[in-house]
């Protein structure tokens, strides 16, 4: 085996070699790192100092001021279920209760609408034995009062046989 | 550190409770807005959503039965409460949960708690284009180096599928970069 050659011509820089490794890890770790591990992030000077107070003061808001809730149901909620037990109740005693009505209760026009559209097939006789005339009077039967004068005037002209009419105080 | 057990049980007695959950904000408080953080991306409202998941885990902790670990009741409540929040966001703004990530994304450049390069900003562009598993997938491994063990309990997801949406998530963070890099 040769010797090496005393007069190498080639040089490295000073300190080369002592460097190497430092600039070998260097580059590997700069490799490792494609994504940076800095983010950039920064908050204010004293903040978790200062964190605790804020903590303690917020607490302390929070509980000699009991908040009420903005969407609390829970009150309607009763509200709602005892209407709906009254309505209930309310809807059974009804639909149980049978009123009786009474003749009272009809209106007269709802009275003489059932004379006026129902053949009642009653002969003036039959009406005259129900229908107490002795306790009638003339302004029973009319809505506007007549004047006797008025009355008798008209029979006069309208009836041929006034005898049978059978007024005694006028014979 | 307190044992979580301890913690649990102080935290359900009254006369504990107080300072129980004092020492529950110190160990959590850190993590959980970088949690929420990512999520939401901007301060205010990592604060607003870190302070009601603190009080929610205040007012429930007595029906925390211990089925499950006591950090990882409190990552999903943290977690509901971010994302509960931006659909919220989103329904008043009137926009789609997507369009919503993008207009988070810009806003970031306006952001004074917002430091990061262009090389930042487009990690928040490529994260925010991935869906809402992944994304919080990709954070909980990458950024947060949780163990699959613990995304899994917090997650409610087989290991199996945590790892499968992290290579997804990561594959696609790295070709969009790329992509936005070879445009620069």
């Amino acid at each position: 085996m040769k010797p090496f050659d005393k007069n190498n011509p080639f040089k490295a820089p000073e300190g080369y070699f002592k460097k190497f490794d430092e600039n070998l890890f260097k580059k590997l770790s700069s490799k490792d790192l494609a994504i940076p591990k800095k983010e950039g992030f920064k908050l204010p000077n004293g903040y978790f100092d200062s964190l605790n107070d804020k903590l303690q003061e917020k607490l302390n808001a929070e509980q000699t001021n009991k908040v009420v809730p903005l969407k609390s149901y829970k009150k309607y909620y009763y509200a709602l279920a005892a209407a709906a037990a009254v309505l209930v109740v309310a809807l059974i005693v009804n639909l149980n209760k049978t009123e009786k009505i009474g003749f009272d209760d009809l209106a007269q026009a709802d009275i003489e609408n059932y004379f006026d559209k129902n053949e009642l097939d009653l002969t003036s006789y039959e009406l005259a034995e129900v229908m107490p005339i002795g306790e009638l009077e003339m302004t029973d039967m009319f809505e506007s009062n007549f004047s006797e004068e008025n009355v008798l005037d008209y029979l006069n002209e309208n009836t041929e046989y006034l005898d049978e009419l059978n007024l005694e105080d006028n014979e | 550190m307190i044992a979580e057990e301890t913690l649990v049980n102080q935290l359900q007695q009254t006369e504990t409770q107080a300072s129980a959950f004092g020492v529950l904000v110190d160990t959590y408080k850190e993590r959980l807005y970088w949690h929420i953080r990512r999520i939401v991306l901007n301060h205010d409202d990592a604060d607003d959503v870190l302070q009601n998941t603190f009080i929610k885990i205040y007012k429930n902790i007595s029906n925390f039965k211990g089925n499950s670990k006591l950090y990882s009741w409190i990552y999903r409540i943290a977690t509901n409460e971010a994302l509960s929040f931006l659909k919220t966001k989103s329904r008043m703004m009137g926009v789609s949960d997507s369009e919503l990530q993008e207009r988070l994304v810009e806003n970031l450049t306006a952001d004074v708690y917002f430091e990061g390069e262009e090389i930042q900003l487009k990690l928040q562009q490529a994260i925010a284009t991935l869906p809402e598993k992944q994304k919080l997938v990709f954070n909980m491994k990458y950024f947060e180096e949780l163990k699959y063990e613990e995304i899994s309990e917090i997650l409610e997801t087989s290991i199996g599928g945590l790892k499968a949406s992290y290579h997804i998530a990561t594959k696609k963070i790295e070709a969009h970069l790329k992509e936005q890099t070879e445009y620069l």
